[in-house]
């Protein structure tokens, strides 16, 4: 290779760049989302919920356990929260037996991010009937769910296996109106993990805000 | 611009529009902010007009339209534009990681409208149709661990306006459309506000389209709109997408610096990794939950993102990657094109004119095999020459980005009149009908039965120009990759067709002990010359019935008379001038006639659009699309044969199968894209999309049992996924 001038600049510039990621990735520590995919066994997990206690996913073991990625001043989550349509779901699936877990994942300083006492009482102003509230305010269960939105839904059925991720229905508009059309996904793959049969639509792209991670 | 006409020219005039301009964009809006409580208050309530722009959600909203009149005809253009505050942004087709695309839902009520009463016409269906949203090409957003694709600044969200079926009542009795548009959008910096708007207003029509003053903009926003990538072949390798032969930098572009996948492609949005290996570039995807074996099916793959040669600032093109992978290797296309020549023979379409060449081969057995040779080649380099001269029209046309199919000519009228008129004559001539004045007679025998090499080479031009409506079945998926591909792989597929349709006769030159079978000359010759030349007539009947369907059936009929002046022009001299100079009239005043194409429609069919599609899809319904067109013979058998058979129309119907016509009669460029994207150049093309599954093709030659059982087959569950 020809050390020209040109070549140099390329590979002082890559170079730069490359330190510039490092930096940054030391600096932040990992960056990436991690995954798990449909079929694994879903990552055991300890945060503590807006009441103050410690709450383990392996405690739900031979239970379904919905997730819930959740930030209240996104229009997403608004969208189904200001209607009334997500605590109907929550009441629906817990009067079943399903157990619904509402994660906050957003760090510090930003949008959506809540400490116990203010967590507590917005499940009461939203009269929410999710299981338990609980808060990821290092962003790990998220980065490690790979939640990319709010909302983003994940299925995991009593043996602990994922079973759905994505969006929880067909219909990305922030328009509430909408919601009565859409295919309710979360609603369908619960009813056929009931069953017994394997959720035919497994696997959606989510719709929502971003998750505020660090 | 040519037709640059100017609303306001006087002073007077100038200073009336300014000031309802004026009121329009300021008063009015101040009136209706102060006044808030008594109109429905929540931004994006309020129907605006067209003039007006709505400020909610860090953003700027407002209509453009390209012409202020629509002349029925002519395409144009309307667009959503948003002007963003700093920081913010809004997104694309695939928002990325969050976020959400646009809406913008365009609908249409026809109003025509006359002075002295109120009538109201309904457009029907077809007649007027948005095409699908334009995107230009967006930038890379990271907010580490997500990344998105989206618009800072200013962006221009545009949608077609094409008349498919120009109907000349519609023209008449329509003086304005009541447009409504509905749009959303999603503007973001780290929080994220929607916005929703509705638009009321009328666009005029009339005779003359008359350019809006802000079509520059639409111009410029057309350079921001992706092109096409066209410049290798590409495969998938589970993850990873090989584009194969891209030029090195010198060349055209300088390097691929980057991938948005679209959102159907279920692709991780993170930022691929991007290397070069000789001369083709690796794309690989990161692993994503949802796709981490490979893409999903889908015909529109993403933006092949390039940095632009000598530009190392880092501006940067988008390239829409759209259509199936080549599947087909090249030295297979090429045994395919091959023998799609080779069956083209028996083709109805080819036969009368290779009964032209039996003819005079027949001759010919009795001399000299010296001659046989002459004759084969000549004939051979008639069908090569017309082969490539049609390869020519392709490049050409492609370079400058419109796509034709293959039978493109046959989609224009001009051609077919032209051919009805040398079948016509070949007829003919075959009835020995044609002997009158020295001149006639050399051309005549040139075309037809003559014993020289010319004779051979004007068959062989004419066994191309009259194969085009039919494609053989090896030959669909072969023209499709070879049309597609590079320029010279594309006259290598166009020669090895033309060889393989010559192959017969190419035997007699290579195995001359062949001609010894020839039978002798005798009267049967007499007789088959009459049943070929009854053939050929046939023939010109059925062009003149293509006629039909691109025309009004009385234009063609016109036609047809026309054809039978110039024969007896030719047969009486006493009124040849007369005759011809009628013929000629006629001609004139049928080509003058309004053309609609309204048929009897078939309502079992739905007309073909992406959109339709991509609605049965998501409602879950299993689609099937038939390409089609008049002049395909093959396409119209099928139809006969299968489509409208009781009982199976009865088997689809209880399947709840939604059933799209895809008409290519007349040149569609949405039907030329949706073809290219299944890597064919041409009709029939039979496309079944189970529901929730991927596309699965159909063979060309289709039987009820075979149609069933295809159908069946992918109707059978699968594991699926979006």
């Amino acid at each position: 290779m020809q050390f020209t001038k040109e070549t140099m600049n390329r590979l002082s510039r890559q170079v730069a760049k490359a330190g510039v990621v490092i930096a940054l990735s030391a600096a932040f520590g990992s960056t990436a989302l991690a995954q798990v995919k449909n079929g694994e066994a879903a990552p055991d997990f300890t945060l503590k919920s807006a009441a103050g206690a410690d709450v383990k996913l392996s405690d739900y073991k031979g239970k379904t356990v919905v997730l819930e990625w959740f930030n209240n001043d996104c229009p997403y989550v608004k969208k189904h929260y200001d209607s009334g349509h997500m605590q109907k779901l929550q009441t629906q699936e817990t009067a079943e037996g399903t157990v619904w877990l509402t994660i906050v994942s957003s760090a510090p300083g930003e949008q959506g991010h809540l400490e116990a006492a203010a967590a507590q009482k917005l499940v009461g102003e939203r009269k929410a009937k999710m299981t338990a509230f609980l808060l990821d305010p290092k962003g790990e269960v998220g980065r490690r769910y790979a939640a990319k939105t709010t909302p983003h839904m994940y299925i995991i059925d009593s043996k602990g296996v994922l079973v759905y991720q994505g969006a929880i229905d067909s219909n990305s508009s922030s328009d509430p109106k909408t919601i009565a059309g859409a295919t309710n996904y979360v609603t369908e793959a619960l009813r056929e993990v009931k069953a017994g049969q394997s959720v035919k639509t497994a696997n959606t792209k989510p719709y929502g805000c971003s998750v505020k991670y660090k | 611009m040519a037709d640059s006409r100017i609303y306001i020219s006087t002073t007077r005039e100038r200073r009336r529009f300014a000031l309802g301009q004026v009121t329009l964009r300021f008063v009015l809006p101040f009136i209706a902010s102060v006044s808030a409580p008594t109109f429905a208050s929540p931004a994006g309530e309020v129907v605006l007009g067209l003039g007006e722009s709505t400020r909610q959600a860090n953003s700027v909203g407002q209509v453009l339209l390209e012409h202020n009149v629509l002349q029925p005809g002519v395409d144009s253009q309307i667009g959503l534009k948003l002007r963003l505050d700093p920081e913010w942004h809004t997104y694309w087709s695939n928002p990325g990681d969050s976020g959400a695309a646009p809406r913008f839902e365009v609908r249409v009520v026809g109003r025509g409208v006359e002075l002295a009463q109120n009538t109201q016409t309904e457009v029907s269906p077809g007649e007027i149709v948005f095409d699908p949203i334009q995107f230009p090409t967006p930038t890379r957003i990271d907010l580490p661990p997500l990344t998105s694709f989206a618009y800072e600044g200013e962006v221009m969200f545009t949608r077609k306006l094409r008349w498919p079926r120009t109907s000349s009542n519609l023209g008449e009795a329509l003086k304005a459309l009541n447009v409504e548009v509905e749009a959303e959008w999603l503007v973001c910096r780290k929080e994220c506000i929607p916005a929703r708007q509705t638009w009321r207003f009328e666009w005029p029509v009339g005779e003359q389209a008359v350019p809006g003053l802000r079509q520059a903009e639409f111009q410029l926003n057309a350079e921001r709109l992706p092109k096409s990538w066209s410049v290798s072949r590409w495969k998938w390798e589970g993850r990873e997408l090989q584009l194969l032969g891209v030029p090195q930098s010198q060349g055209q572009f300088s390097e691929v610096v980057d991938f948005f996948p679209s959102a159907e492609s279920g692709l991780s949005s993170a930022r691929p990794e991007i290397s070069r290996d000789g001369d083709s570039v690796r794309v690989r995807f990161a692993e994503d939950s949802t796709s981490a074996a490979g893409p999903a099916q889908t015909d529109f793959w993403g933006l092949v993102v390039v940095r632009t040669p000598n530009n190392a600032s880092g501006a940067v093109e988008g390239f829409e990657l759209r259509g199936l992978p080549q599947g087909l290797t090249w030295w297979r296309a090429l045994l395919f094109a091959w023998a799609g020549g080779l069956l083209l023979n028996l083709m109805p379409c080819v036969l009368p004119v290779i009964s032209l060449k039996m003819m005079s081969l027949g001759k010919l057995a009795q001399q000299s095999q010296r001659e046989v040779t002459h004759h084969v080649l000549a004939y051979t380099l008639g069908v090569l020459s017309c082969m490539w001269v049609l390869g020519v029209v392709l490049a050409v046309f492609r370079s400058t980005g419109e796509s034709l199919g293959w039978g493109f000519q046959m989609q224009s009228p001009g051609f077919v009149i032209a051919m009805f008129a040398i079948f016509l004559l070949m007829c003919w001539a075959l009835l020995g009908r044609w002997e009158l004045g020295g001149r006639w007679m050399g051309w005549g025998e040139g075309l037809t039965q003559g014993s020289s090499a010319r004779a051979s080479y004007f068959t062989g031009l004419l066994a191309v120009i009259v194969a085009s409506p039919c494609t053989a079945p090896l030959m669909a998926p072969a023209m499709g990759f070879a049309l597609a591909a590079p320029i010279s792989m594309m006259f290598l597929g166009l020669t090895a067709l033309g060889v393989g349709l010559a192959t017969p006769y190419l035997l007699l030159v290579l195995a001359p002990s062949l001609l010894r079978l020839w039978p002798k000359p005798g009267a049967w010759m007499n007789r088959l010359k009459v049943l070929m030349a009854m053939g050929l007539g046939v023939t010109a009947l059925w062009l003149i019935w293509i006629l039909s369907t691109l025309w009004t059936p009385l234009a063609a009929a016109l036609v047809g008379a026309a054809g039978v002046l110039m024969l007896l022009a030719m047969e009486f001299r006493r009124i040849r001038w007369g005759a011809l100079a009628i013929a000629l009239g006629v001609l004139i005043f049928a080509a003058r006639l309004p053309q609609t194409s309204a048929g009897p429609t078939d309502e079992f069919w739905q007309n073909f659009s992406s959109q339709t599609v991509q609605r049965a899809r998501a409602n879950g319904q299993p689609v099937f699309i038939n390409y089609t067109a008049t002049w395909c013979l093959t396409c119209q058998v099928n139809d006969r044969v299968v489509f409208r058979d009781a009982d199976t129309r009865r088997w689809i119907q209880e399947r709840g199968v939604v059933m799209l016509k895809a008409d290519w009669t007349k040149s569609d460029a949405e039907i030329t894209a949706s073809l290219k994207s299944f890597g064919r150049a041409g009709v029939p093309l039979y496309v079944f999309y189970p529901p929730g599954g991927e596309a699965k093709l159909l063979p060309e030659i289709l039987t009820p049992a075979l149609f069933r059982s295809e159908v069946e087959s992918a109707l059978t569950p699968s594991s699926s996924g979006p």
